[in-house]
């Protein structure tokens, strides 16, 4: 048992509720009426030119150094590390993380720290047997930011590593890692390339891929403008110094990972991003707990986006205020408009085909496949925007397998079409229900 | 020192201008295709306008004009509503070409010439058993029932290939539909006018339908 709390907490919440909830409304209205009075062409088109636009400047950004192999000479010194590990029903998991952790190679003095939550799966007991590592306990499940609050607090080291319990890191990681630190000035945290620990459902075939283009490709181009915006929750290291100057992660934040991220761009403080780096994380193997997890991805960056909005379009902030944080909230929320969109036309197109159907059985039949013959299969003009945009994203995931080190090969191919082509109705409807219940202010439980 | 997003930018303005060039490509190809459909039936329309100013220049001529009639009637089996549904659905489909008001008034306007043609012939041909079917529906906003009462009269048409449909939206503000509708008292669609007699308002079956151009065929013949 430990005495928590050396620093003072940040508490995030949001206030202004009822102002938002009747701003939503408006945006609702808005949106209404302009589904009812803009054809769908001149939506997808001013969609689709947006995305080329926001494609064609990663582009750009990866051709002008972003894409370069980064060889940095080793430090010096190498700084002490504390993993701090927070453990919550984990049994399953957590002993291939501590072992993974355990079998880093690293000069300097290390530790781990698993800090249990108050777990009912009996891994405390299991936990205590297990040797090399710090173990400290919450006396009830206090929440993920606690549990590592309450690591970082007891922590030896000069940098802390936040490994999620169902995490692996490889044996080079850390050495990797931690060169980062010395990269450029005032780099307060460093992000790893998080790979999905051995994909067996095509849902994870899709994740694996989509991880590779997301942390891979995307942050490699993010990280060269300082641009990173979140240090993801399985793996991500943080000087133990910057962490006290900033009261540590916000206990009240549903992505606590996003949160720090932006408070450390808020302050000054440089992320840096190690692509020769790999740790291997589990992904949620079905389609529920995937939009569960979504869920509280887009929720807690709806929420924190808000909440650091005076980081958007300031001139302190460069690259990270004018370009990174408004197409990440304006990817989202166009994700969102346009699937409403797109549920509201082809739901109306459906209600034309089928309801004939009602006044007739032969005849509506009849129009149902008329309906489908030209309705559904006739090629929209705007499309062709599409196939562009599609064009420049082949030559990212083509990049992102570079980085991950993969051929593209047969398998590949199933998983890389949903990704494509049904993936994003999905990361869509996710977002549409994320601001949905932002607005409505739906309470969320873990 | 260019800035990245300005390059971006450029490269956007770049890919979108050969966006547009294939768009508008396409925008007037399907154009193209809709007018070349026009341009069929604005030359039947006119070649049975020619056979009847021939008939009525020429003396006997009545069994030559009424023998063209019948045959181009034969043909003329396709879907009724087909090229109208291909003319709604490439203008939501388009981009670019704002061109589509005056395919549609062709469409309207050649369809009507025909269908007066049809009640000329049938006047001195006689309708049996030959019968022109009106039907009156709407576009602008979705009428279900009109689009079940298409399709049926589609399938009558396919299993009597002597019944020619004509197909007009009341909706659209044309004149001469106007004109056509208030001679039958027609306020309410899906409706149905057999040869110009018998008023069919509501959505009917196939079976009830063909019944009616019997009795129609019957009661002129």
């Amino acid at each position: 048992m430990i005495g928590k709390k050396e620093f003072a907490r940040t508490r995030l919440e949001l206030e202004a509720r009822r102002d938002l909830a009747f701003a939503g409304l408006v945006v609702v209205a808005f949106c209404v009426f302009l589904f009812l009075s803009i054809s769908y062409q001149l939506v997808f088109t001013i969609y689709a030119v947006l995305s080329i636009f926001i494609f064609s400047s990663y582009l750009v950004i990866w051709s002008e150094g972003a894409g370069d192999e980064k060889h940095l000479p080793a430090p010096k010194r190498y700084p002490s590390v504390s993993i701090v590990i927070p453990s919550y029903n984990s049994k399953a998991t957590i002993f291939r993380c501590i072992d993974a952790c355990k079998k880093m190679e690293y000069p300097s003095p290390f530790e781990i720290i698993v800090v249990e939550d108050g777990s009912t799966d009996g891994s405390y007991e299991l936990l205590k047997k297990e040797k090399g590592i710090r173990l400290l306990k919450n006396p009830r499940n206090m929440g993920k930011s606690c549990a590592l609050n309450c690591g970082i607090a007891a922590a030896k080291g000069e940098v802390i590593g936040c490994v999620d319990s169902d995490t692996y890191p490889e044996k080079d990681t850390l050495l990797k890692a931690m060169k980062h630190f010395y990269e450029k000035e005032n780099v307060g945290a460093v992000v790893v390339f998080i790979c999905v620990n051995e994909p067996k459902t095509i849902l994870q075939r899709i994740q694996e891929i989509e991880y590779w283009v997301s942390f891979g490709f995307f942050f490699r181009v993010i990280a060269h403008i300082d641009g990173i915006y979140v240090t993801p929750g399985p793996t991500a290291f943080y000087r133990k110094s910057v962490l006290e100057k900033l009261g540590g992660f916000d206990e009240k934040n549903l992505s606590e990972d996003l949160e720090i991220a932006l408070r450390m761009q808020k302050m000054g403080y440089r992320i840096a991003a190690c692509h020769d780096a790999r740790v291997w994380t589990e992904v949620p193997s079905d389609l529920y707990r995937l939009y569960r997890q979504r869920l509280r991805w887009y929720r807690g960056g709806i929420m924190n986006m808000l909440r650091y909005s005076d980081l958007f379009f300031n001139p302190k902030h460069g690259d990270f205020g004018f370009f990174v944080l408004p197409t990440m909230l304006g990817s989202g929320f166009f994700a969102a408009l346009f699937t409403a969109w797109t549920l509201f036309f082809w739901g109306r197109n459906l209600l034309d085909w089928i309801s004939p159907f009602f006044f007739n059985l032969s005849g509506g039949l009849a129009a149902g496949a008329t309906g489908i013959a030209y309705g559904l299969l006739t090629f929209q003009s705007a499309w062709i925007l599409g196939i562009f945009s599609m064009a420049i994203w082949t030559y990212f995931l083509v990049k992102s397998f570079e980085i991950a080190d993969e051929k593209i090969r047969a398998r590949h191919l199933l998983p890389l079409l949903l990704l494509l082509w049904v993936y994003p109705f999905f990361i869509g409807f996710v977002f549409l229900v994320s601001y949905l219940y932002e607005l409505f202010g739906v309470k969320y439980t873990w | 020192m260019a800035s990245p997003y300005l390059k971006a930018a450029l490269i956007t303005v770049a890919i979108a201008a050969l966006g547009f060039f294939f768009i508008s490509q396409l925008d007037y190809m399907r154009a193209d295709e809709l007018r070349a459909d026009i341009d069929r039936l604005l030359f039947q329309a006119q070649s049975e306008r020619l056979m009847h100013s021939y008939f009525q220049t020429m003396e006997n001529s009545t069994s030559e004009y009424c023998k063209y009639i019948y045959g181009v009637g034969q043909e003329k089996t396709s879907r009724i509503y087909e090229l109208a549904d291909k003319i709604r659905y490439y203008e939501k489909s388009n981009l670019v070409n704002s061109n589509y008001r005056r395919i549609r008034d062709q469409y309207y306007l050649s369809n009507a010439e025909l269908y007066l043609n049809a009640r000329a012939a049938a006047k001195y041909c006689g309708s049996s058993p030959y019968a022109t079917v009106l039907f009156f529906y709407k576009v602008k906003e979705d009428c279900p029932p009109c689009r079940a009462q298409g399709e049926l009269l589609d399938s009558v048409v396919a299993r009597n290939p002597n019944v020619r449909v004509f197909a007009f939206p009341i909706d659209t503000g044309y004149e001469f539909i106007d004109v056509f509708a208030r001679r039958h008292g027609i306020t309410e669609v899906p409706a149905v006018v057999i040869n110009d007699k018998t008023v069919l308002r509501g959505l009917r079956d196939e079976a009830e339908i063909e019944r009616y151009l019997d009795d129609s065929a019957g009661a002129s013949g």
